[in-house]
């Protein structure tokens, strides 16, 4: 688990300016941040919801990341009971952005979890219409020592309107998926944002380890005061989302036929999806390219294509990736074949699936 | 298959070259007075065409060898292919477990645009292609076509040059088979006019006594000739137990 241990005050910042351009982006990203209060079924009543940390909306339809920590109890491991989100605003917090949410994905590794939104702060349930202020998730890969981010959070020492700081990129941790800062990370800003000079997301602030050194002022034995020395930001890096946020889709296809599966997915029976691609003259069809979706999704994209593959020369396929059980939309494209959309049934014990694709000609 | 670095004795035994393995979808080309129209076609260039021969190296030279026969691993073979037209080719392997990796162009050639009386062959210089351990039925899918292929020209830039190896480059060809900007040319929709042409396949030996198989784009309808926007592919089914 990871946790933010210390603050971390700011370098010195930079004498460079920031391009109006910059700054637009930047201000335009804290629409997507918002402040994460939480609450426990046993507390008094009439406690209001108190503020533990930061998230930000990741996609439109009203997903949320932040970290597991913050909506975890400290004392008893659980998740809190009730979790409001409720979104930055230039003046103070105000009811009318607030919204429950309810945890959907964990990964607990990472301390990164999806939030859904459920309804506004009254119980009443979001139209399907409305669009959430998603933020884009920036391209990981090109981020370079030094480059610059701008942290974006509730911190509890910065009161209750969003608050904005600057820093650089000071290390990559690749193999531990860590992004290192110097920007100024403190209490409240897990699960906020990190964003770069496009305003796109970079980062999740999860942690911050300082160096602090005890002082024995009277020589006792024990320290009487503490020197901090400096510290370090640690974020997690976006593409962790991006991957959650394919794995929620999965199991949403999964949700939308099963009453009975778990508000929180952690662990899944999954099933690996075999068939065969052949053309109406029963001839296999090597090379087809085949990819499931969730019901419902009207374009293939990265985020939506779930699981995929190709077919060999007798045209069989194995998708690459192990789903659900549940009903899915099956799409399959050919050279010099009609494109196939179809929906199929994936459930244990089922036989191969069978695509027959008809020739352009047939048009 | 992988491609191997070997140094083999390129001595071409020219000799005709059983088509009867070759599947040109809707039609496999047995009868003999279609064969011929199709070789005439490749020669007089009244047709878009392609002629290709496949090489086995037997004791360090290279011998053409039906299509049909059965390979093993460790035999290395070499593609040698002609166009009569001005355009570009795409070779891929689609092996037996379904991965599809660009064979050509290959990577150390600038383009893979093909020019009438150039030979080509895959992989260039003395490198082979060698049967690897993956047995099953090796398929090698060629295109041919007037304009580049944008999805294609995309997978030559990805990692291995296979193609879908990504969740972006599978959904930009399952959506629409466009990669960024690119125009889209395969896979087919609605609204864009690219379609595939039958293919007529001729086997045996060349008027030209060079030898190979023949493929050629039927004069029906459009004279022959890939227009922009239309392309032309087939297979090649290689055993291998």
């Amino acid at each position: 688990m990871c946790e933010l241990v210390a603050s971390s005050p700011q370098q010195g910042r930079r004498d460079a300016g920031i391009t109006p351009e910059t700054r637009a982006l930047v201000s335009q990203a804290t629409a997507s941040i918002g402040l994460i209060l939480v609450r426990n079924s046993f507390d008094p009543p009439g406690q209001p919801a108190r503020p533990r940390g930061s998230a930000v909306v990741v996609r439109r339809d009203g997903i949320v990341v932040t970290n597991c920590h913050v909506i975890t109890n400290d004392r008893t491991g659980k998740l809190y009971d009730e979790i409001v989100f409720s979104l930055s605003r230039d003046d103070a917090i105000s009811s009318l952005t607030r919204y429950r949410v309810k945890p959907v994905l964990l990964n607990r590794e990472y301390d990164l979890a999806l939030l859904r939104v459920e309804s506004d702060a009254a119980g009443n349930v979001i139209k399907s219409s409305f669009v959430f202020p998603a933020i884009e998730i920036a391209d990981v890969r090109k981020i370079k020592l030094l480059d610059e981010l701008f942290i974006i959070g509730f911190p509890q020492k910065g009161g209750s309107t969003v608050t904005v700081n600057r820093g650089v990129v000071e290390g990559k941790d690749i193999l531990g998926n860590w992004i290192k800062t110097d920007a100024r990370v403190i209490h409240g800003n897990s699960g906020g944002a990190a964003v770069n000079s496009d305003g796109k997301l970079v980062g999740i602030p999860t942690k911050v380890v300082a160096d602090e050194q005890p002082i024995d002022k009277d020589g006792d034995g024990f320290p009487d005061d503490y020197r901090r020395y400096g510290a370090v930001g640690f974020l997690r890096p976006a593409h962790l989302i991006g991957e959650m946020l394919a794995q929620l889709t999965r199991a949403g296809a999964e949700r939308q036929i099963t009453a009975s599966t778990p508000a929180i997915v952690e662990a899944s029976k999954l099933l690996t999806v075999r068939g065969v691609v052949k053309a109406t003259d029963g001839k296999p069809i090597a090379g087809a390219l085949i990819g499931l979706l969730a019901i419902g999704e009207p374009n293939v994209t990265e985020r939506t294509l779930l699981t995929w593959g190709s077919t060999n020369g007798e045209g069989e396929f194995v998708l690459n990736k192990p789903v659900p059980p549940g009903r899915y939309l099956l799409r399959a494209k050919a050279l010099a074949r009609q494109p196939y959309t179809s929906d199929v049934e994936i459930a244990a014990g089922s036989p191969a699936i069978i695509v027959r694709m008809s020739p352009l000609s047939d048009r | 298959m992988r491609i191997v670095i070997k140094l083999i004795t390129v001595a071409l035994l020219l000799v005709g070259v059983s088509a009867s393995a070759v599947d040109a979808g809707k039609k496999p080309v047995q009868k003999p007075s279609e064969a011929s129209r199709a070789r005439g076609m490749f020669i007089k260039k009244t047709s878009d065409a392609m002629s290709i021969v496949v090489f086995k190296n037997v004791g360090g030279s290279l011998v053409p060898v039906d299509p049909g026969a059965e390979f093993k691993s460790g035999d290395q073979i070499k593609i040698q292919f002609a166009s009569n037209f001005d355009g570009f080719v795409y070779v891929l392997n689609i092996a037996p477990g379904g991965k599809r990796c660009i064979l050509f162009p290959y990577p150390e050639a600038a383009d893979n645009a093909v020019h009438p009386e150039q030979r080509y062959d895959i992989p260039p210089g003395g490198d082979a292609i060698e049967f690897d351990q993956e047995k099953g039925t090796e398929v090698l899918q060629v295109v041919m076509s007037r304009d580049r292929i944008p999805y294609l020209d995309a997978a030559l830039k990805e990692p291995g040059r296979c193609l879908s190896e990504s969740a972006t480059t599978a959904a930009a060809e399952l959506q629409a088979g466009i990669v960024k900007n690119a125009t889209p040319v395969i896979p087919q929709d609605e609204n864009n006019k690219v379609r595939s042409r039958d293919i007529i396949l001729a086997s045996g030996k060349d008027r030209d006594s060079k030898g190979g198989s023949v493929v050629a784009v039927p004069d029906n309808g459009g004279g022959g000739k890939l227009k922009s926007g239309e392309f032309a592919p087939f297979e090649i089914r290689l055993k291998h137990n």
